[in-house]
Order: C-alpha cells, then structure tokens, then sequence
C-alpha cells in the first residue's frame, strides 16, 4: 500500500468505525462506501508533472523537497563564531556544571576517531528495547 | 484569511511534516515494538555525538554545532536517571527532542549557519514554533502511530490507559496524553490546568468533528474542575474522576445539544509541572445522535 492509500484508509477508518461501530466490514460493504467518496482532482502542478514524466518514458514519481524559504538569504557567509546551539528547558547555569560541559565538549572535538556515544562517566548508554 | 489564521496553519503544517520524520525515521529502522530507543536511531550518524551527564539545572538537553570540526554534539541531561532505575522518560523526550533539531531540515542548517542560541521552558510549554517542531518530532519518535494508533482505538480511553501506554512506551504521562488523543477515534481531549486557568488543551478529531471546536482557556469554568484544583493547592494528590458539562470546557458550533453534553472528566496532579491534568472523554454517541 502506497502513503496515498495509507492515509486515506487512515482517514476512513476512524470514520468507519464510528459510523459501523466494532463491527469488521464486509468486503461489499466497503465498496458501497468507496462508492460514497467524492473524487479530488489533482493539483494542476502535480497533473503536469506526471504528464512531463510520462511524456519523457518515466514512471511519474514525487519527491517532497526541502523547504528552505524560510531562510530568506544563506547565511553561510556572516559565520563568525565557531559554535551554534538550541538548548532544551535552558536553566540556571553554574560554574562547576559549566567547566564540565567544556571538558566534555574538548573531550569530544578532540577525539577524530569513530563515533561512540557515551555517558560522562565513558561508559556507553545502555540499549533499549526496539 | 487572518495572519494568526496563517501562523497557525503554517505551524500545524511544520508539526505534521516533523512528525512523519520522525515516523520514517523510525520505520526506517525497522522498529516495531515499544519502547523506542533513540540513541540506537542514530548509531550510525558520523557527523553527531551523544554526551549524557548531570548537568543540573543548566538544560535538559542542547545541540550545538561546531562550525570548523563539522561536527554536532548533543548534550542530554541525565539528572532524572538517578532514581528511575534506568533511563528516565523525560531524558528519553529531551534526547528525542534534540534529534528533532538535528534531522529537521531547517533546524540543522539553522545551526550551521549560524543560529545563535535559545532557550525553552520545556515540554509542551515552548513559546517558540521552533521548540514545538522538535517537541512533534519527539513524540512522534517516541510514540509513532504505527504503534499507539491501534492501541488507542480498541475502546474508548481512560486515563489508566494512558497510564499504561507511558509504562509501554516509557514516556511521560503529559506526552503519552497529548499523543494518544491526537491519535484517537473517540471523542477526547486532554487538558493542563495552571493557577487555576485552563493553560493548553488538546482534542481528538472526533471531538473536532463533532462540533467542539476548540478548549475554552482561561478561567475554570466547571465547579468541579474548580473543586480539584483547590484540591491540588491544599497538596491533595487523589485521583478525581467526575461528571461536568461540555459547556464548561469546550468552544461548541451553534448546534445546542453540544452545550450540555457529559463529559467525564478525570484529574491527575503533575506537582512538578504545577498543573493539574483533566482528561476529558464524551460518549460517541451523546455526541453524534445519529449514531444511537
């Protein structure tokens, strides 16, 4: 099943459900619903571009760009600093946990080896279910 | 359409995207089960290192990127492990929500391009649109809806339910909340009383599309959502469940059924948040008659 359809037998379901309560559908009641669906037309944009894709030999395919308008200029040139951040809940800073944040950080920039995540203390953080 | 009108859809949207990321990402891996673990989700990622350690009260969690080593460090505080017996939900949520910064988009090259830094108050509590992506981002990882949908839709909820799916999933009983009304069928809604005013709220699109709309913020306007909340001042920590009317809590369209309709409502203190829950649930068929 393709995202399309993914998302609309998600959209469906809570509807059905509610409508059909617990009940399974049978197969010829879904058809009866589908039958109820109103189609959607296409974007003129997407129209076209399966058109170009099937004018040039190819199976139509969409790729979701990057959205990067909301940078308005590239600013790769006005870097100045070294280091850039976004912090979660930002609190009280202190000293002590300030210098050890630092050792850290040297402690990580230094190492050019792989990458192994770690906790303070060297240990690597214990794995969870997946 | 109005500006807010426009921010608002622009955020929705922003969350929405970051949510099937993190969803993909997920997927991407080949996980199925709960619990997710996030550091194994970037195991692989050569240009990120995960440094975990008590950092106080500093932050919960920061991504920074180091312009002339290329290479990102996120930190994650660990302070709540200690008396979890394991990795604590709120390290998980602060770790997943660093990601977000990390495999946004816009995020990353925000950061390596010379963002400066900014702090947040923590989850579900962001003013910034920035930190509500990330906090999308986080419960979509942490709880993607491969997963909780179907555990969510067997019945109508409760909230021992979602009591069970944070100790599933081991995510913070605000979240799960949050997650499993945004991915229920049935009419819902979550809601965080503080200072005695409803703060933030959530709704099922159920509740949606039956015609309440939107959460009255503001002062309480149900007496026994008022009851609890002094409750929870005089530092009572039972459980309340109850019976309020939908008027009381919810922006309803003009139909007037939708003003006195039941609602359950069950409370839960959350002391270290300063905010009483409500987890607000409406019988499907009071609220759609067609149904009965």
């Amino acid at each position: 099943m393709n995202t399309g359809d993914m998302e609309f037998w998600e959209w469906a379901s809570a509807k059905l459900r509610r409508v059909h309560r617990h009940r399974e559908m049978t197969p010829e009641e879904m058809e009866a619903f589908l039958d109820t669906v109103e189609d959607e037309p296409l974007p003129e944009n997407q129209i076209e571009e399966i058109v170009a894709s099937i004018r040039a030999g190819l199976i139509p395919h969409q790729e979701p760009a990057p959205d990067f308008s909301w940078l308005g200029v590239n600013r790769d040139t006005e870097v100045e600093e070294d280091i850039y951040q976004l912090a979660r809940n930002k609190g009280q800073d202190d000293e002590e946990t300030l210098r050890r944040i630092e050792e850290l950080r040297l402690r990580e920039l230094e190492d050019d080896g792989e990458s192994t995540d770690r906790l303070a203390d060297g240990t690597e953080p214990t794995g969870e279910g997946h | 359409m109005e500006r807010a009108q426009i921010d608002w859809r622009m955020e929705q949207n922003r969350q929405e995207k970051a949510t099937e990321l993190a969803e993909g990402i997920v997927q991407q891996h080949g996980i199925v089960a709960p619990p997710v673990d996030p550091a194994f989700l970037v195991r692989d990622e050569r240009q990120l290192r995960l440094i975990g350690a008590d950092f106080r009260d500093v932050f919960d969690g920061m991504l920074e990127y180091h312009h002339s080593k290329r290479r990102f460090l996120l930190f994650y505080n660990t302070k709540y492990d200690v008396n979890a017996g394991g990795t604590h939900p709120r390290t998980r949520f602060s770790l997943a929500h660093e990601l977000g910064h990390f495999f946004i988009d816009r995020h990353r090259v925000y950061l390596m391009t010379g963002g400066h830094a900014h702090g947040s108050r923590g989850e579900f509590t962001t003013d910034s649109m920035v930190e509500r992506e990330a906090d999308a981002f986080a419960a979509a990882l942490l709880m993607p809806k491969s997963m909780l949908r179907p555990m969510v839709n067997r019945a109508p909820i409760a909230l021992s339910d979602v009591e069970r799916f944070a100790n599933v999933f081991r995510t913070s009983f605000v979240s799960t909340a949050i997650r499993s009304v945004q991915l229920s069928d049935f009419p819902c809604a979550v809601v965080g009383i503080r200072a005695g005013q409803i703060a933030w709220g959530f709704l099922s699109e159920s509740l949606r599309e039956g015609g309440c709309y939107g959460i009255l913020n503001g002062p309480l306007q149900s007496p026994t959502a008022r009851d609890a909340w002094q409750a929870f001042e005089a530092g009572r920590r039972e459980k309340l469940p109850s019976f309020t009317a939908s008027r009381h809590w919810f922006r309803t369209s003009d139909r007037e059924y939708l003003q006195d309709l039941t609602v359950t409502a069950e409370f839960l203190p959350m002391p270290v948040m300063h905010t009483l829950l409500a987890f607000l649930t409406i019988r499907e068929q009071d609220l759609y008659p067609g149904l009965r």
